[in-house]
């Protein structure tokens, strides 16, 4: 009895440090890339700021009915797809394990993600119907959100479900993070300030940056892609591979998933 | 003590010591840069060229270090010879990319409908092929230059290669030493305190400005905070039997409406972060003693058994 209970006693003492040693609590993405490469985005236009073929759209030249009649046909594509895609799977993903229970949920996602392309078409053939010759050229901001948050709903399923399969507490977009830049401009810096630290001259904490600042340009010459751009450098999961091939499974306009087998 | 209260005491020490790990403050800071630039094996690091010092080199004999200047001195003479050839070479390149960059800007094409393509499309096909061409030579002339001025200084410095060895060693020994860092408190996240909290502020909106003149949208935020208007219905609504019915259908409308207003506040939040003291701030409050530079700089000068006196000295100056 006496041994069980130093064995409890240590076990007690050490099972929990274990536990929380083995996992990560952390993850992080590239929130930004992940938005760039979401099917929607290829409908994005930089110069006018709106996506091409919904509400957001400033039309001057086309037609409204020429515009209409185009939506009809994309919007039966969709219909088909849709149609195609429940025929694939919708019956045929069974059983109750862990790939299984995968497979349904991005069959799940993809089915909501072609159901918002359409109600996209739907909705800007409805505005073009009603308003005739297209928005006074350029329709309010506010057309842009139900785009936007059709991307960033998708984005934040992929990173929840990645956040719930690892048991993380937290997943951070390394995208909002930016480099602080030397308060000198680079020519000013002394080169290889370093130098002067280890002959044990004298130097102050701004000299010591200085010093950072310019080792990090010559490891970034000397190693291209390696000292780069890296916010977190400790404790926590690169989901960026995961989230990428997780996002594509869930949105791509297609009645085809990659990593579901039917059965 | 019986078995069931020996189990029992082990999950409550669990319990306890799991809520003290819980409670560890989990995002910690480091100064990446500072832990590259000060790095023992660094220190013979030439930010310029980019390669380290030979460390067989003595540089307080006087005698050998004359030698090897001689040494460099003739090898940079037969350097001279080979580079003017080559940058004979460089110019021609330059000179022909030059011409073919005038004559391709110049080109106004025009539509040929009996080929029904442009006039010159295959003239364009072929320059920009040769283009591509001359910029590839430029850049292979450019690399031998590279080399051949590496070579001079092979007498004092390592080569590019075995400086880019290091200088991985370097970076792998610290990602080790961070991600243990990590473990022993409790799987913390090591951020480098060299980044900051991208700002993005909103573009001026041109259509409708949602801020700024509509005074209504200004107050909007206030008339929220004083409105009694949550699930709220006059009170006709309730008395009057007949329109009771409508009461729980009219008050979703009206939480409906105020939820729609808050969202549009809550999308306004970006135009606050002007307000001073926001600006780039990853942390806004906690965290001032969770930088870890000076402890990960104390292990790397342990290892390498730094002289005690330069070690303080140097941590003296980290924040």
């Amino acid at each position: 009895m006496k041994n069980t209970f130093w064995l409890l006693m240590i076990f007690s003492l050490v099972l929990p440090g274990m536990l929380r040693a083995e996992g990560f609590q952390f993850g992080y993405v590239d929130g930004a890339a992940l938005i760039a490469m979401h099917p929607l985005m290829r409908q994005f236009n930089p110069e006018t700021r709106r996506f091409v073929d919904t509400v957001s759209q400033p039309l001057p030249s086309e037609n409204p009915a020429e515009f209409i009649e185009r939506l009809r046909g994309r919007l039966e594509e969709q219909k088909k797809l849709l149609a195609q895609l429940d025929a694939n799977y919708a019956d045929k993903l069974t059983g109750t394990g862990l790939a299984a229970r995968k497979a349904w949920w991005a069959f799940w996602k993809r089915r909501e993600s072609l159901r918002i392309y359409q109600t996209l078409i739907q909705e800007a053939m409805n505005q073009a119907a009603t308003q005739g010759n297209f928005y006074l050229n350029m329709p309010s901001d506010w057309t842009v959100m139900p785009v936007a948050m059709a991307i960033a709903a998708s984005v934040n399923d992929a990173c929840e479900y990645l956040r719930a399969g690892n048991d993380l507490g937290m997943v951070v977009d390394t995208s909002v993070f930016i480099k602080n830049r030397p308060d000198d401009e680079p020519m000013m810096q002394v080169p290889n300030g370093h130098w002067q630290i280890w002959r044990a001259e004298p130097f102050t904490a701004a000299d010591l940056q200085r010093a950072g600042s310019s080792m990090q340009e010559s490891i970034a010459r000397l190693l291209p892609g390696r000292a780069g751009l890296r916010p977190i450098v400790a404790g926590a999961m690169d989901l960026n591979p995961l989230a990428v091939s997780l996002l594509e499974n869930i949105t791509l306009p297609s009645a085809e998933l990659p990593d579901a087998e039917k059965r | 003590m019986s078995f069931k209260k020996i189990v029992l005491l082990s999950l409550l020490m669990i319990a306890c010591q799991s809520a003290c790990l819980a409670a560890l403050p989990s995002m910690y800071f480091v100064d990446y840069k500072l832990l590259i630039a000060l790095h023992p094996k660094m220190s013979n690091y030439d930010m310029v060229l980019e390669r380290h010092l030979r460390p067989d080199v003595n540089f307080t004999d006087m005698e050998r270090l004359n030698a090897v200047n001689e040494q460099i001195a003739s090898l940079s003479m037969s350097a001279h010879h080979r580079v003017d050839k080559l940058l004979l070479e460089l110019d021609r390149v330059n000179l022909e990319l030059s011409k073919l960059d005038e004559r391709m800007t110049g080109q106004v094409a025009e539509f040929d409908n009996q080929k029904k393509q442009f006039q010159g499309d295959n003239t364009r096909k072929s320059q920009s092929a040769k283009v591509t061409q001359l910029l590839s030579t430029r850049r292979e002339l450019d690399n031998q230059i590279v080399k051949i001025w590496d070579e001079v200084m092979n007498p004092l410095y390592l080569s590019r290669a075995q400086s880019q060895q290091i200088v991985e060693s370097v970076l792998e020994e610290i990602d080790l030493m961070l991600a243990g860092l990590s473990r022993q408190l409790g799987g913390a996240m090591i951020v480098d305190s060299d980044f900051q909290a991208a700002q993005l502020l909103p573009e001026k909106i041109t259509s409708a400005p949602v801020v700024g003149a509509d005074p209504l949208s200004i107050r909007l935020y206030q008339s929220l905070l004083q409105s009694n208007l949550v699930g709220d219905v006059p009170d006709i609504y309730k008395k009057n039997p007949e329109l009771a019915q409508y009461a729980s259908s009219m008050r979703r409308d009206i939480e409906q409406a105020f939820d729609r207003n808050i969202a549009m506040q809550i999308s306004k939040s970006p135009l606050f972060g002007r307000a001073a003291g926001l600006r780039g701030r990853l942390v806004l409050a906690g965290a001032q003693n969770n930088d870890l530079t000076r402890q990960v700089l104390e292990n790397i000068f342990k290892k390498y058994a730094v002289r005690a006196d330069i070690a303080a000295r140097i941590l003296s100056q980290i924040k």
